[in-house]
């Protein structure tokens, strides 16, 4: 693909060099994972966004974490990623979800200031002083021999596509200094940027399109443009390609409410950190950093819920003005919510603040697409909310995907080798989901430029495994969210254990700086002092070990009982994760059993030479099915829809014969 | 099925036969196995390869003896070394002597497990002792034996089994994503955690169907509770011909040479009586004066052993040879079989000829009638499990009472305190019954949620 005109940048030196494409969570936790494993190679990334200053942001609920979620931003920070950092130093409430219910199931969620957590997650970025960001757009992928080898950057004005303006953006000396294209500025010059792999974040942007009534405007996030060259760069490469809606609620000005009047929702007392480095890896060392808030609650009614009936005619998602088939039933418009549960006469809503410094409302609970009059009188009809200005109205987005089938696991695809998609381009939604991704598909990037084998987290693993796997196994009919039911091992997977899990596997990989390595060996040390107090120690003439297993006993208890056994500046966390560890033991068990039984076979690889058409026996849908998917190892192979455990002991057979032949002729 | 662990199996076919051969597969399986069997022949250690030694299996008290043959690998039939070991023919014993194999191979450092359907044969076709020609019909074997698990799995799904099974499923899941619902969407104002008094119910109705289920199923052991009547006489008494009729199909090898039958047969009937259906197992053995080869006197004592813990003996005597001496064994029934070739003599007992038909009913009836008297009538509706259905149901069973022990201590809570350990125990019944039915996806699941609540802010 030779590109006339176009810039090329003078190559400095032959390190290895990754391409981000997007800002968003998921480019910024996938910029930040290569520049750690590269860092030591002198390798380089560089980070193309159309709007620097737009980094980090959150369209939406300007919230991190929940449940399962939560589970998910530790995993992220486990393996040296930024969100749980953004999050702790911006959070502006902080509230562990599930905080009755079991530890495995507890998920910790906080509310940030929207424009601290941006600002925050640049800091972050300028902290890595081989990542650079440019200002663009990608409208072409450069392909050589089948492997990713560059990008077109478009949009980028003339007088600042050289080495100068360019430099002009490196983050390196300080905070982010954006160039933004001028829209006087024309033609928009283009520059080819060689790289050893790209990792492509284009969110909601690709082909994007808003809709508010029978209002449609080009974007991805409203005042913000669209992607469309990447679209069609991606199905020109043959790429399969699907469409997803989402949406996002209004946003009220807070001045204009009864504020005072309605009941309040509170975070908790004592909040708690994502980041095993907080505190003393936040600005200041201090948790929380930022003033503490607290929401409002209000409501909608039948008065409002006829005015949405009466007006569904308007709404695009069922006037048919919305290509794509499904939003996500588990974030659904006011419009879903009312003819879906007709019976209903109120529906919660939650407003939160979405900045301290700012006037911002998020409506949590009434995301639509309708008309903006109709809009209007529906956020009036509502208790505190008869005088409310609307700041932005609310509106949805339909966005171009790509079938996740088309990827593995590590994030790249199986179509352009080089080329790692991650994000809601894969089809997910949240910014948790995305930025795990982000963070395996810059990992694997990065390592392929080094010429180092594919990492997969599996299953039983990380939430982020689970993640992956559903999506290379599953066809997603709607955006794919993250709940703790979707893993087998939810017992093994917590938010407790997640650096456990995670920290050492993360420092084999280069993800895990000395800071962080030295706070986990320290955790480590202290939690192994407690375990081994434990099983020394008796209570009530039974072993402690046995006596910990009731549910009812406390952090307190433990503590108690074991006294001066432990040092005194042993930390609640580790006794936590022992009494954790005790209390799901006999779980625990049986599943590690299960998962050494199938060790073997979910691990299995299945090599390239294997041509599912020339396996001896398989029946021919399922080859059909290994043909579409194009499963990495054996375990995948066995989830897809369409293979039976025949066929997967068809294709096993397959690959160990092979194997053996191919030893032999080495031999 | 990929690890490389030594692999242990039963390998005659299953049900009640003289002998029964137990099999190993695996690298170093031979000198240990070698080192822990007893040779009668203390000189014969290690085992002589490639030539049956007899031995004794130490299995725990008592000691079994057997006939042990070591195929060192990889010249073997799989490529590993392979141990065989003949043994009495009593299902229990086997099962026995598998476990003890395995475990002894562990306690020896060698890795080992009990053996999938098909695997020895998987094994011989990885190791290249099958040839490249061979390699297709091994494949399709293969994958033959797994769907011919499937299939039965979809005959299954027709049958009073399944629906049941089907309908547990469901009653689980739907509870299942009750729980759930408290788990992931406990932020959600419509969500409605189930209370412990509610998922009890439910969970109390489920074991009692699993239980009914498993009380009324003739398994294995069951199988073996239901009377034997045992065919006995001379080689070539009809005994074979005479159970073939009785059961209604082919089954024993029938041949006119006398000795045929070398293993036992064994055939469920159900026999109509004048107080309803009887269940009992057809057990055909060896002749008593079958002299063949080798193994001969242990499958006289296999006969012998038949004989002894049969409900009723049918001592067979065709009708042209001279009639038995009378017996004070109240079990024993004299049949005078092939009653088409000689006129009626007068003898005591049942005239029957299978070549023309006669006298079956006769015979039916009267074993029913024994029977009967020993109270052994059939429930209406008992269901033959196989051990996997069994295995299955009762792993099930087990996991609805963990999750009925975790739930009952607090039936007077509003919300369940440990939701996470029910869902665990309710997706390791789910998991069980899948074993039948097929599989429920975690969408399923979201999608039941999804579909009672209205979900997300």
């Amino acid at each position: 693909m030779e590109t006339g005109g176009g810039v090329s940048l003078p190559s400095v030196s032959r390190a290895p060099s990754i391409l981000v494409i997007g800002g968003g969570h998921a480019g910024v936790e996938a910029a930040v994972a290569a520049a750690r494993v590269l860092a030591p190679y002198s390798g380089r990334v560089t980070l193309v966004t159309m709007d620097p200053s737009r980094i980090g942001a959150m369209s939406c609920n300007p919230a991190i974490g929940g449940l399962a979620k939560g589970q998910m931003v530790r995993e992220i920070d486990a393996l040296g990623g930024i969100m749980g950092l953004a999050a702790d130093a911006t959070g502006i409430m902080f509230k562990v979800l599930n905080a009755s219910r079991g530890p495995a199931v507890r998920g910790p969620r906080c509310q940030s200031d929207k424009y601290a957590y941006a600002a925050e997650v640049q800091r972050l970025l300028s902290g890595h002083t081989n990542i650079e960001v440019l200002a663009g757009t990608v409208d072409e992928i450069v392909v050589d021999d089948g492997r990713a080898v560059g990008a077109v950057v478009a949009g980028a004005c003339p007088s600042h596509a050289d080495r100068a303006a360019i430099e002009h953006n490196l983050l390196a000396s300080g905070p982010v200094r954006p160039v933004y294209a001028q829209p006087t500025d024309e033609p928009s010059a283009t520059i080819r940027l060689p790289c050893d792999a790209i990792v492509l974040t284009t969110g909601t942007f690709m082909r994007a399109l808003m809709h508010t009534g029978a209002s449609r405007t080009p974007g991805g996030r409203v005042g913000e443009g669209s992607a469309v060259g990447i679209s069609k760069a991606l199905r020109d490469l043959g790429f399969e390609l699907g469409r997803l809606k989402t949406g996002t609620p209004p946003r009220l000005r807070r001045q204009s409410l009864d504020w005072e009047r309605l009941p309040p929702q509170h975070g908790d007392a004592r909040p708690v950190p994502f980041s095993d480095l907080s505190p003393e890896g936040l600005p200041g060392a201090r948790f929380p950093r930022l003033r503490q808030i607290e929401c409002r609650v209000t409501e909608t009614n039948a008065a409002i819920h006829d005015l949405i009936r009466a007006n569904l005619d308007r709404a695009p998602m069922y006037s048919g003005q919305i290509e794509a088939e499904c939003g996500p039933r588990y974030c659904p418009s006011i419009e879903d919510k009312v003819v879906r549960f007709g019976d209903r006469d109120a529906h919660h809503v939650f407003l939160e603040p979405e900045s301290l410094h700012s006037d911002e409302i998020y409506c949590n609970g009434i995301s639509t697409s309708l008309p903006a009059e109709v809009q209007d009188e529906l956020v009036r009809g509502m208790p505190g909310c008869t005088r409310a200005e609307i700041l932005r109205h609310g509106y949805a987005v339909e966005y171009d995907m790509v079938w996740p089938h088309q990827i593995d696991a590590t994030g790249m695809t199986k179509r352009v080798e080089g080329l790692f998609l991650a994000g809601q381009i894969n089809g997910t939604s949240g910014y948790e989901e995305a930025a795990g991704q982000g963070l395996v598909a810059g990992l694997n990037a990065a390592r392929l430029a080094l010429g180092q084998e594919p990492v997969r987290l599996g299953r039983d693993q990380a939430y982020i495994g689970v993640m992956m796997d559903d999506l290379v196994t599953k066809t997603p009919r709607e955006p794919y969210r993250m709940f703790t039911s979707r893993a087998e091992h939810r017992l093994l997977l917590r938010a407790d254990n997640a650096d456990a899990r995670l920290t050492p596997h993360g420092r084999a990989w280069g993800l895990v700086d000395d800071e962080r390595w030295r706070a986990f060996e320290a955790r480590e040390r202290m939690v192994a002092a407690v375990r081994a107090a434990v099983d020394r120690n008796r209570v009530e003439g039974r072993p402690l070990r046995d006596v910990l297993r009731r549910p009812e006993v406390t952090l307190d208890d433990l503590r108690r009982w074991l006294g001066g056994a432990i040092g005194r500046d042993t930390s609640a966390e580790a006794l936590e994760r022992v009494l954790v560890d005790m209390r799901y033991d006999g779980y625990v068990q049986r599943a590690n059993a299960e998962i050494r039984r199938h060790a073997d076979s979910e691990r299995l690889r299945l090599p390239e030479w294997l041509d599912p058409m020339r396996i001896t026996g398989l029946r021919r849908e399922a080859a059909d099915t290994l043909v579409r998917f194009r499963p990495a190892t054996l375990g995948q192979a066995s989830r897809l829809a369409g293979i039976n455990p025949a066929d997967v002991m068809l294709i096993a057979v397959a690959v160990r014969r092979g194997k053996k032949r191919g030893e032999a002729r080495s031999a | 099925m990929l690890d490389q662990a030594a692999i242990v199996a039963v390998s005659s076919p299953p049900g009640a036969s003289v002998r029964g051969l137990v099999r190993v597969s695996g690298v170093g399986a031979a000198s240990a196995m070698s080192a822990a069997l007893q040779p009668r022949d203390a000189s014969a250690r290690p085992l002589p390869p490639r030539s049956p030694a007899a031995v004794r299996v130490p299995l725990g008290g008592c000691s079994v003896p057997a006939l042990a043959t070591v195929f060192p690998g990889p010249g073997s039939a799989t490529g590993e070394d392979v141990v065989e070991l003949l043994l009495p023919g009593q299902p229990d014993l086997l099962e026995r002597v598998v476990d003890w194999i395995v475990s002894m191979l562990r306690s020896r450092a060698v890795p080992a497990r009990r053996a999938a359907a098909g695997e020895f044969m998987a094994r011989a076709f990885l190791n290249g002792r099958i040839e490249l020609t061979a390699a297709e019909g091994v494949a399709a074997a293969i994958a033959a034996r797994t769907d011919a698990e499937l299939r039965a799995a979809h005959l299954l799904m027709d049958g009073a089994l399944a629906v049941e099974a089907r309908t547990l499923t469901a009653s689980l899941t739907e509870g299942l994503a009750l729980v759930e619902a408290g788990i992931d969407f406990t932020d959600q104002e419509d969500v409605v955690a189930v209370t412990p008094a509610e998922l009890l119910g439910r969970l109390d109705g489920v074991r009692s169907t699993l239980r009914r289920r498993l009380d009324r199923a003739i398994g294995l052991e069951r199988l073996q509770a239901v009377p034997w009547v045992v065919l006995a006489g001379r080689a070539n008494a009809g005994k074979s011909t005479l159970l073939n009729a009785l059961v209604g199909h082919e089954r024993a090898v029938v041949s006119a040479v006398a000795g045929t039958t070398r293993d036992a047969v064994a055939e469920p009937v159900t026999l109509a009586g004048p107080h309803g259906a009887v269940e009992a197992l057809l057990v055909d053995v060896a002749g008593e004066d079958d002299e063949t080869l080798g193994l001969n006197p242990l499958m006289q004592a296999a006969a012998a052993s038949a004989q002894a813990r049969a409900s009723i003996v049918l001592r067979c005597s065709p009708a042209d040879e001279p009639p038995p001496s009378p017996s004070a064994d109240a079990r024993i029934l004299d049949v005078c079989t092939k009653s088409d070739l000689a006129p009626n003599d007068g003898r005591p007992g049942t005239r029957v000829s299978a070549a023309r038909n006669e006298g079956l009913d006769v015979l039916r009836r009267t074993i029913a009638l024994h029977l009967a008297d020993e109270g052994a009538t059939v429930q209406g509706d008992a269901v033959a499990l196989s051990a996997r259905q069994e295995s299955a149901l009762r792993d099930a069973s087990a996991r609805v009472d963990e999750a009925i022990a975790l739930v009952d201590r607090q039936q007077s809570e509003r919300t369940l305190s440990d939701p996470e350990l029910v869902a665990a125990a309710l997706r390791g019944t789910i998991d069980a019954l899948e074993a039948l039915i097929g599989r429920v996806d975690p969408d399923e699941v979201l999608g039941l949620v999804f579909g009672r609540f209205c979900v997300g802010k």
